[in-house]
């Protein structure tokens, strides 16, 4: 076989969300098997921080909570085709296709102090939104600025109809859609006659005004798009009279106050993308990116009681953007929370959430590795990467990666390729711990305590060095960006836009626990629907109802609930400085306290019946699998939080990715030619949606293979081509 | 280890994601109706027109100040059709930006520009649209005013050569391509920075009835964004645009 024709052997350092669709894309059969693909993982799973595990009684154990959005069009995509090729037989396996393995969340909830300072859940059901995510789309890339104000402005016309019904609807709304259809000369004489409505001190001149607002927005274009039309004076007459109503209502219904608030940032948002002329400037939404999310709201008008509303501080939540972890820093690049705010209202299918019908392995990663098997993928586990070593500096030639070097962490007996998987209820699954049956001398590394996935953890079986040529032609690099300086130091020390992309693209500690209980929740208290809930007390501002998943575990005695709550680790050292033997383990125990602090101090405003009379948890609803035995019986008090789940995500790999502001720009794209042989994959890159989540790691995947086969297209990577 | 035995990557097209081309003015969403008002916000775009001609008059000023200082012309008769071309069609490119929502949905091609409708037009007179045929918003958006390559019925291979000492990044934008064309560039200017020397080594020819387009980057050009139309030197038409991104050093 001549040079030309011979495969491409690809190496994909790291089995996460990113790396694996890499391999997904390299593997289509349109390739024609092209490229010969291996997987070098770490330890003993795939997933990277979506991995999860099976632990005591089968029960799911994550890294945190892990929502799906229903914009996530690629990675919704990547499911579909995933299940489809897979074809499980629903008669044995009960999660057979993508419609098992996802299912909608359309409740959400937002935390929020009312005006006698007590915590009140603001829930949110937002309506289906027609399609499902990853069905082919009418258009390839239907998002526009354009379209997203004129879909802000009608929103703001059904929030302010909404607020005048709760209101009680003293004065008749106008009729709405009146004005569509005015010609423009009649829509600027109807901005004139509305700002002269008495500064717009009734709710019928406001509605009339906001109607003429969406007229405006559809009609006066390209002026109503530039900020010095009269759209803009709309804006700003329309947001007086809303911040008017709000300061009315300050101490009033909890409701309406809401209502006025999303309104007013909605129209701080028309406000700011007319000023900032985002509709027509080439950066997109990237040009806003060196304004924190919450400067650039208050900048064009957002009151501080809006800015301070459970609304924004749930978006905070969402994306653990707090700067080292510090709740007093919340910090947000604003074009990357606009992108995301737009993508994430307006252009939902299905329903706003999604969860999954199992732990995030079992549904996402577990599929994943069976259908790349099938396609020929090799999977190297326990290969923790050590170094990339560069080609010698030489003048008028790229450089590339040489050598990868690794320390293979365990062997397999029989030199066979590890079998990862086990099945619960039908369902392949990855388990909590190794197989160490597998490992050759795996009893006395399970005595010993091996923890393969832990940073400090640098025993080993043996070292690997891979050689470009010999061993591998081309590299995608899908570890995670804190982990780059351990890994990467001599890319590091070659390429100056590498070291500012590790020093500006930081990442945070984040901390989660699960707790299983034999009460339901309405026993518990939470008399509302199952819900989603965000924007509550540190240390832990967020809590899932995650009951859903009770069928798929295997308790002995009934467990009636499950709840999942998550949050960032403040405090926790750099992703640089964890190298020490015992971090990991402080930190556990640090979240532990942190964990048991909130069950029995603020659980209380969620589950007011999980609390005894003095406020105080009652630790005997948690249901440990071994409570029928004397040591479970010898758990008593706070110290059955013991046989529930808690996490330190602190390592390098595990810790989230932040988009904090004017650190978006400093991002390596996929597509980046700095090493000739090299791609980047991961959330971390510069992937169009620039922030830490699923789908952000999937458009990295889909850029990374395209960097190496020219395919997919890049325009057919939903929401790539964005504002 | 030889260098030479390994495979190399090839540069990517383009090495970001389009931000603004043809997604600004995009309608709100797929099928959604939209508002009747189409035919009145025509009148819309007669008004920003004056700004457009304004600004067209004030880039030939501009031009002809330049072409006095550069002294005479090489080829008096191409170098004055392609310029007249140029600022025909930028006037054009800029009104079209205006009209571009509003227009009906696979109208003919106005010549020099298409997708535009098939009928005169004149600068600073009244346009009329041909309201016979259904209207939608799905025409092409400014800043792109050359619909993407996939739309177009024929398919032609299209070889860049690039000559450059510098990393260099070319997209080519080709309305309906032909083997049988003859295709002329404008020299490239630099966007944001009229101070950067114009790129013009730029030539198109058939190489075994494939379009190839040769583009050579002067050693010593400041890094930056260059773009310029691809003009059917023929039929004096403008079919799409070149763009070259070229970097520093590695």
């Amino acid at each position: 076989m001549s040079r030309r024709e011979r495969l491409s052997r690809v190496a994909i350092l790291g089995g996460g969300c990113a790396g694996l669709t890499a391999a997904f894309e390299l593997s289509r059969p349109e390739h024609n098997g092209r490229y010969e693909i291996t997987v070098y993982q770490m330890g003993f799973r795939l997933g990277g921080k979506g991995a999860s595990g099976r632990g005591v009684a089968d029960r799911i154990e994550e890294h945190g909570l892990h929502l799906w959005l229903g914009f996530y069009e690629n990675a919704f995509r990547l499911m579909q085709e995933c299940y489809a090729e897979l074809g499980r037989d629903r008669g044995k396996c009960p999660i057979s296709t993508w419609q098992d393995a996802f299912q909608p969340a359309p409740v959400v909830a937002v935390m929020d102090r009312a005006p006698g300072g007590a915590w009140e859940p603001w829930i949110a059901h937002f309506p289906s939104g027609s399609g499902m995510p990853g069905d082919p789309l009418a258009e390839r890339n239907p998002f526009s600025v354009r379209g997203y104000m004129q879909r802000a402005a009608a929103l703001v016309v059904e929030l302010l109809r909404s607020a005048q019904a709760g209101a009680g609807g003293g004065e008749a709304a106008p009729a709405p859609g009146r004005w569509a259809g005015m010609d423009p000369e009649g829509i600027v004489g109807a901005v004139d006659a509305v700002l002269r409505y008495g500064q717009l001190a009734t709710a019928a001149a406001l509605f009339e005004a906001t109607d003429v607002l969406r007229a405006a927005m559809e009609a006066l274009f390209p002026h109503a798009y530039r900020g010095d039309g009269v759209a803009l004076r709309l804006i700003d007459a329309i947001a007086a009279a809303a911040r008017r109503q709000l300061d009315a209502l300050v101490g009033g219904d909890g409701e309406l106050r809401r209502i006025w608030q999303v309104i007013d940032l909605i129209l701080a948002i028309l406000r700011g993308s007319m000023i900032s002329g985002l509709a027509f400037d080439p950066r997109g939404f990237d040009a806003i990116n060196d304004y924190d999310w919450r400067e650039w709201l208050r900048l064009h008008g957002a009151s501080e009681p809006s800015l301070d509303s459970g609304f924004v501080r749930g978006i905070y939540d969402l994306v653990f953007a707090f700067e080292d972890g510090d709740v007093r820093r919340p910090a947000l690049a604003a074009g990357v929370a606009l992108r995301g705010a737009m993508r994430m209202f307006f252009t939902y299918r299905g329903a706003l959430f999604w969860t999954m019908s199992a732990g995030m392995g079992d549904i996402v990663f577990a599929p994943l590795y069976e259908v790349l098997k099938r396609r020929g993928v090799r999977f190297e586990f326990f290969h923790r990467l050590r170094n990339v070593k560069l080609s010698p500096e030489a003048v008028g030639e790229a450089p590339y990666v040489e050598a990868l070097e690794f320390d293979v962490q365990a062997a397999i007996k029989g030199d066979r390729e590890y079998s990862p998987l086990v099945e619960v209820h039908g369902v392949p699954c990855w388990p909590a711990k190794p197989d160490f049956k597998q490992l050759v001398n795996g009893r006395a590394m399970e005595r010993a305590g091996w923890a393969f996935e832990s940073p400090s953890e640098r025993r080993k079986a043996g070292e690997r060095t891979l050689r470009v040529v010999d061993d591998f032609d081309l590299v995608v690099l899908g570890v995670g960006v804190g982990a780059l300086p351990h890994v990467c130091p001599e890319l590091l020390a070659r390429e100056p836009r590498w070291r500012a992309m590790v020093q500006h693209v930081k990442t945070v500690a984040t901390q989660a626990f699960q707790v299983w209980m034999r009460e339901d929740m309405r026993e518990l208290g939470w008399e509302r629907p199952s819900v989603n809930l965000s924007g509550y007390v540190e240390p832990f501002d967020t809590w899932a109802d995650m009951g859903h998943l009770i069928p798929r575990e295997s308790w002995s005695k009934p467990v009636k609930s499950i709840a999942y709550f998550c949050s960032v680790l403040p405090g926790a050292a750099p992703a640089d400085e964890v190298t020490g033997e015992d971090l990991p383990q402080a930190q556990r125990a640090r979240v532990r306290e942190s964990a048991v602090r909130f069950l029995d101090r603020d659980v209380g405003a969620l589950w007011p019946r999980a609390v005894d009379r003095a406020g105080r948890f009652r630790w005997e609803v948690l249901a440990a699998e071994d409570d029928g035995t004397a040591a479970g019986r010898k758990r008593r008090g706070e110290k059955r939080f013991d046989t529930q789940f808690w996490t330190a995500n602190v390592s390098p790999s595990d810790r989230y990715t932040l988009s904090l502001p004017g650190s978006v720009k400093f991002r390596i794209s996929p597509l980046d030619m700095s090493f000739d042989n090299l791609t980047v994959a991961g959330d971390w890159t510069q992937s169009g949606l620039d922030s830490g989540c699923v789908e952000s790691a999937v458009m990295s995947g889909l850029l990374a293979a395209h960097a190496l086969s020219r395919s997919p297209a890049l325009e057919d990577i939903i929401g790539y081509d964005h504002p | 280890m030889s260098s030479s035995a390994r495979l190399k990557r090839e540069p990517p097209r383009r090495s970001g994601p389009i931000r603004n081309m043809g997604m600004a003015f995009r309608p709100a969403g797929a099928g959604e109706a939209e508002p009747p008002v189409i035919d009145r916000a025509v009148a819309t775009a007669y008004r920003v027109i004056d700004e457009y001609m304004q600004r067209g008059q004030k880039a030939a000023d501009r031009y002809s100040h330049s072409a006095e200082v550069r002294g005479p012309m090489k080829n008096d008769t191409q170098d004055m059709a392609t310029m007249a071309m140029q600022y025909w069609m930028s006037l054009a490119q800029m009104w079209f930006g205006a009209m571009a929502p509003f227009l009906p949905k696979g109208a003919p091609g106005m010549p020099g520009i298409p997708g535009m409708p098939n009928m005169p037009f004149v600068p600073g007179m009244p346009f009329t649209p041909d309201t016979g045929g259904s209207w939608d918003m799905g025409g092409p958006e400014p800043g792109v005013s050359w619909p993407s390559p996939r739309t177009t019925s024929e398919r032609i291979a299209l070889a860049v050569e690039v000559s450059s000492a510098q990393p260099a990044e070319v997209t080519v934008i080709l309305h309906d391509p032909s083997a049988t064309q003859r295709l002329v560039a404008q020299s490239l200017r630099a966007i944001g920075d009229e101070g950067k020397p114009p790129l013009s080594a730029i030539r198109f020819d058939q190489v075994s009835g494939h379009l190839r387009v040769r583009v050579a980057v002067p050693p010593d050009q400041p890094e930056g964004v260059y773009t310029g139309a691809i003009i059917d030197e023929e039929k004096r038409e403008a079919r799409g645009t070149l763009q070259v991104v070229i970097r520093r050093h590695l």
